[in-house]
């Protein structure tokens, strides 16, 4: 190509350079906390949606890992707004009451709680959802859910209660060994599971039960598994869980596309 | 300037898309046995270009196998399906028990298996237009086998791919010999070769501390990448965007 050529078309060249540069710049990210109960627990979720974009859309329920709302947990649900899709990080624990866990063993004891009382661990996602779908953004008929580590426990036991989920997707999913008989005949949508090759807490074998009872109820999946990741390896520590980090965000990227069709 | 420049990068990779697909058959022989490779590559990448080394299924070197070629041709690799079987003198089976003869064979005879693929490798890194340092194996069906034990026999792939692979009798030790990657991309229903027959390459995979990604696909039988209904379909989009996406990155292009 010849400079002559490059200077017809430059106008152009600078034309989509624009389209390129103003896309991104445009967006503007609108954080906000969202008070809403369960019983007499006060909660407090974590909403986010880009302000660029108008009117109703997708929206993703993020559920926390076993140290709750923390700042990673918002980071994540940002994260996931940027595709333009509402993203709302439920609270279980009751952030809004002050339950934030600073060291392992309070951490334990609160994902045992819930772990134990399976009614509460599906009573309080319920809240959540219902928290979310009353955001006027939100079209409820196009909601995931992403769950990370103690969150992927959740969302089979939310999916278990035939919540009109359009994705199910567990990151690092610390799993139950076994559920009971039958809980994913009610399931809807997709289960896209997303695990590490080297998850010692929640190895294969554990995530093979859960792939078998999808397949039992004929419940639509995609497994996804990273060799050389161990367990959280959405904080990634080493060059094997850095690229399985960077896959399982593309891998959920893409199935939230397909199954919103946005 | 480098604004400029960065654009024209954009215009020009956009261009590629509508490169048109050159093909040609490359004749070479293993032994007394003539065969018959199809290489296609587009005709707008220029110089030394990425490879892939693409195994057939049961089939051998039919129209679905030529098809596969050329989707992983347009993402601007030269694609090189190798004849297995002797289609250079005129083997291609056209019933399943005329199939099962050919796979048989090669399943049987592993040192004719590799010997065979490896005569392929050969005539393709003749081509100048292939860098030798980056070729990826595809194996369909009976091409996962392929592709496994050439990978497992130390063969210079960058990374090996098996989409519904077949997996039977390998040696699992001979998985320390991998040089390159893995990534296995399977139905949860195929009953040919069923997740258990997987979970055994993947448990080989794990203990040699290979690289690799896999992935199950919900209700997809094996031979998904000609689907037969809707499970299948998906299957086959997924494994296609997987493969693209493992493909780019591994190859920077």
């Amino acid at each position: 190509m010849t400079i002559g050529n490059v200077g017809r078309i430059l106008p152009a060249i600078l034309a989509a350079l624009f389209v390129l540069a103003a896309g991104p710049a445009q967006a503007e990210i609108k954080k906000e906390w969202i008070d809403y109960t369960h019983g007499t627990k006060k909660l407090k979720g974590y909403a986010v949606h880009d302000e660029a974009r108008n009117g109703k859309r997708p929206a993703i329920l993020v559920i926390h890992a076993r140290e709750g709302m923390t700042q990673k947990t918002q980071d994540l649900t940002e994260m996931w707004a940027k595709l333009g899709y509402v993203a709302f990080a439920a609270d279980i624990f009751g952030y809004g009451e002050g339950v934030l866990p600073k060291s392992v063993d309070e951490m334990s004891a609160q994902t045992t709680i819930f772990r134990k009382d399976r009614p509460l661990t599906r009573a309080r996602t319920q809240a959540a959802w219902d928290a979310l779908v009353k955001h006027p953004l939100v079209d409820a008929g196009r909601v995931a859910l992403i769950g990370y580590c103690f969150g992927g426990d959740v969302g089979v036991e939310f999916g278990s209660t035939g919540a009109p989920l359009a994705l199910n997707v567990s990151i690092h999913g610390s799993f139950e060994k076994k559920y009971p008989e039958g809980w994913a005949k009610n399931a809807k949508g997709r289960f896209l599971i997303l695990h590490g090759a080297e998850d010692v807490g929640y190895p294969m074998t554990t995530v093979q039960t859960v792939v078998d009872d999808l397949r039992v109820a004929k419940v639509q999946f995609h497994y996804e598994v990273y060799s050389g990741a161990g367990h959280g390896f959405s904080s990634p520590k080493g060059p094997d869980n850095e690229r399985a980090n960077t896959q399982s965000i593309a891998t959920a990227t893409r199935n939230m596309r397909e199954v919103f069709g946005d | 300037m480098r604004l400029v420049a960065a654009a024209l990068a954009v215009l020009v990779s956009a261009g590629t898309a509508q490169a048109d697909l050159r093909s040609e058959w490359i004749e070479y022989g293993h032994g007394a046995t003539k065969l018959k490779s199809y290489l296609v590559y587009d005709d707008k990448t220029a110089g030394k270009r990425p490879a892939v080394f693409l195994v057939h299924r049961r089939n051998g070197m039919d129209e679905g196998t030529l098809k596969s070629a050329d989707l992983y041709a347009r993402l601007g690799y030269a694609v090189f399906a190798v004849d297995i079987f002797g289609f250079g003198q005129g083997v291609l089976p056209k019933t399943v028990p005329e199939m099962t003869a050919q796979i048989v064979t090669y399943y049987k005879d592993r040192t004719l298996m590799k010997a065979r693929a490896q005569a392929g490798l050969d005539a393709m890194l003749k081509n100048p237009m292939i860098d030798a340092s980056r070729v990826a194996l595809i194996g369909y069906c009976f091409g996962g086998t392929v592709g496994i034990e050439m990978a497992y026999a130390g063969a210079p792939l960058a990374a090996t791919i098996t989409i519904h692979g077949t997996f039977r009798d390998h040696v699992s030790e001979d998985a320390k010999n991998i040089k390159g990657k893995a990534l296995i991309l399977h139905g949860a229903e195929d009953q040919v070769s069923p997740v258990a027959e997987v979970n055994k390459i993947i448990a080989d995979l794990r203990r040699a501390k290979v690289d690799f990604q896999y992935e199950l696909y919900s209700g997809a039988d094996h031979g998904f990448s000609t689907p037969q209904n809707a499970a299948e379909e998906r299957a086959n989009v997924q494994s296609i965007a997987s493969s693209t996406r493992y493909l780019k990155e591994l190859f920077g292009r």
